[in-house]
């Protein structure tokens, strides 16, 4: 094939890693999946007025 | 009675909480309807809480330093079940499914709550006449402000309606009003109460503190509710305050500055800077030093603040938009929706307040203004930290005037903000202050002054604040 010489192939690749803890990043709730609706919430995680996060400590030390 | 008196009482068995309460509910039947201190009173509830504490005492338990203390919650204050609307349409019938961490130590320490008290909306007001539920009158005089945005509980308090009274105070909304309707007002340390179920205006601002008629009653009520919260990261991880032990050590050897700044702000009333030069008198003749003190920063607080909360309060109000919990208004989609909710939802105050936070937090714009109001910030701090070489206490009246007709200040927005002046440096800083009365002014309306401490200072400043208690004309 002619015009391929000369050029240079660059490959990126965006990595999503999901961190897996045992429970979400600003609550204790389960970081479980398939569960029952509704059961895996609190007020923190649905942002309910009041309510405040606290980070897992266990994310930032896998995502570091 | 004050509360602890009333602890007494119920613990030793010679009072019984539900006759107490009753004595309370009686004065909110008396006066509530002209004074609108109350969102919502929990009688029944409390009735049923009061037996509940009687019948322990009865079974030989103790029910804590609080017993049958009747107590009233500003209504940004989560109550499990119980109606939570921070005086706004927005959260009409919102029902919390939990409590705040203050609203649990306080049963657990024994008291009972009467009731949910109104409040500017969103606690963002000097007034009370913000609320979406009608004003709060002040229990002195029913034509005057109870101040805001705690009006409600501080009026509920100062008539004798609840024995203590929580508030919440992001520029000065316990002080103000405890100022204005005569009674103590306390806001502690930033991070020394949790916030966790305090419905957030302005996060790195807003603490909770005690509104009572007595300092050794806000000494109690402070080391009940204090203390870490793993629930609250921004809680300082000490253990809870002690501030009783040493309430009546008195002033002898302490140095304290009255600010300057402060003492010449403009709309400074003549008989408020009266009283508080008696004031000064009054820890003088107690052996303390009293000299000058300047703190230069104090005179961009207002400004700085109100960059500051609104920027903060534009983020902390985004949730509300008819989704999840309170008012929906509906439409063909969801951000006419939104609009349509937060529309309706929200008064003139809070929708100015979100609008100016938005402005100062837009790209291009938050240099020039959140920015700049950060660094304001930490030149007030610096300021205070220079200040606090000089002086174990600061001093300064808690408002410019006694309590102002209903009505007078809402037509110009600024008019109101400037009541705020000697109240914000504390919130901006995060240093406690309180505001104890001190005699009236020449309308024979009460006056408060306040003092001032550095961060973790609570136990110095209450022991200033029970001198001038002692000493008050």
């Amino acid at each position: 094939m002619s015009g391929i010489e000369g050029w240079e192939t660059v490959v990126g690749l965006e990595v999503h890693v999901e961190l897996a803890t045992e429970t979400k990043l600003f609550c204790g709730c389960r970081n479980a999946f398939g569960s029952e609706p509704n059961t895996n919430v609190c007020p923190v995680c649905l942002g309910l007025p009041g309510s405040l996060p606290v980070l897992n400590r266990a994310a930032v030390e896998y995502a570091m | 009675m004050s509360a602890l008196e009333i602890a007494a009482a119920v613990r030793s068995g010679e009072r019984s909480a539900r006759a107490v309460l009753d004595e309370h509910l009686a004065v909110i039947d008396a006066r509530d309807g002209e004074l609108h201190a109350f969102n919502l009173v929990l009688a029944d509830e409390a009735r049923a809480s009061a037996d509940v504490i009687d019948a322990r005492v009865a079974a030989g338990e103790d029910p804590g330093p609080l017993a049958g203390v009747p107590v009233a919650l500003k209504d940004n204050l989560c109550t499990r079940g119980v109606a939570t609307t921070c005086s706004s349409k927005i959260l009409e019938g919102w029902l919390p499914p939990y409590d705040a961490t203050v609203v649990e130590r306080l049963a657990g320490a024994g008291a009972v709550l009467v009731g949910k008290t109104n409040l500017d909306e969103f606690a963002m007001g000097s007034s009370t006449e913000n609320s979406a539920f009608g004003l709060t009158r002040n229990p002195h005089d029913a034509t005057k402000v109870p101040g805001g945005s705690s009006g409600g509980s501080t009026a509920a308090v100062a008539a004798g309606m609840a024995s203590i009274g929580l508030g919440s105070d992001t520029g000065g909304s316990i002080r103000q009003p405890a100022a204005l309707c005569g009674v103590v007002g306390m806001k502690p340390t930033y991070g020394r109460v949790s916030r966790y179920g305090l419905i957030a205006f302005a996060s790195s601002l807003d603490q909770i503190g005690p509104i009572t008629t007595t300092v050794a009653d806000a000494a109690t009520v402070f080391e009940v509710i204090g203390g870490h919260d793993p629930r609250d990261s921004t809680s300082i991880p000490e253990r809870p305050p002690v501030v009783t032990p040493t309430l009546g050590d008195g002033v002898a050897g302490l140095r304290i500055g009255v600010i300057d700044e402060l003492m010449e702000a403009e709309g400074m009333a003549a008989d408020v800077l009266a009283r508080t030069q008696e004031a000064v008198a009054a820890l003088e003749a107690a052996g303390a030093t009293v000299g000058r003190a300047t703190v230069p920063a104090a005179v961009y607080g207002i400004t700085a603040y109100y960059l500051v909360a609104p920027a903060e309060a534009s983020s902390n109000l985004a949730r509300y938009d008819g989704v999840r919990y309170g008012l929906r208004i509906d439409a063909a989609n969801t951000a006419d929706m939104n609009e349509a909710t937060r529309t309706a939802g929200f008064g003139d105050e809070v929708k100015r307040r979100i609008m100016l936070g938005t402005y100062a937090l837009s790209a291009g714009y938050y240099d020039a203004y959140y920015g700049k109001a950060q660094k304001v910030r930490t030149l007030l701090i610096r300021d205070f930290e220079k200040a606090y070489e000089e002086y174990d206490l600061l001093l300064s009246p808690t408002t410019p005037t006694t309590a102002f007709p209903i009505g007078e200040k809402t037509a110009d927005p600024l008019t109101m903000y400037l009541n705020d002046v000697c109240t914000i440096p504390s919130n901006l800083a995060g240093h406690p202050s309180m505001s104890v009365p001190f005699g009236a002014g020449d309308d024979g309306l009460p006056v408060g002054v306040q003092v001032l401490a550095p961060s973790l200072g609570e136990a110095t400043m209450f022991r200033a604040a029970a001198v001038l208690e002692g000493a008050t004309p």
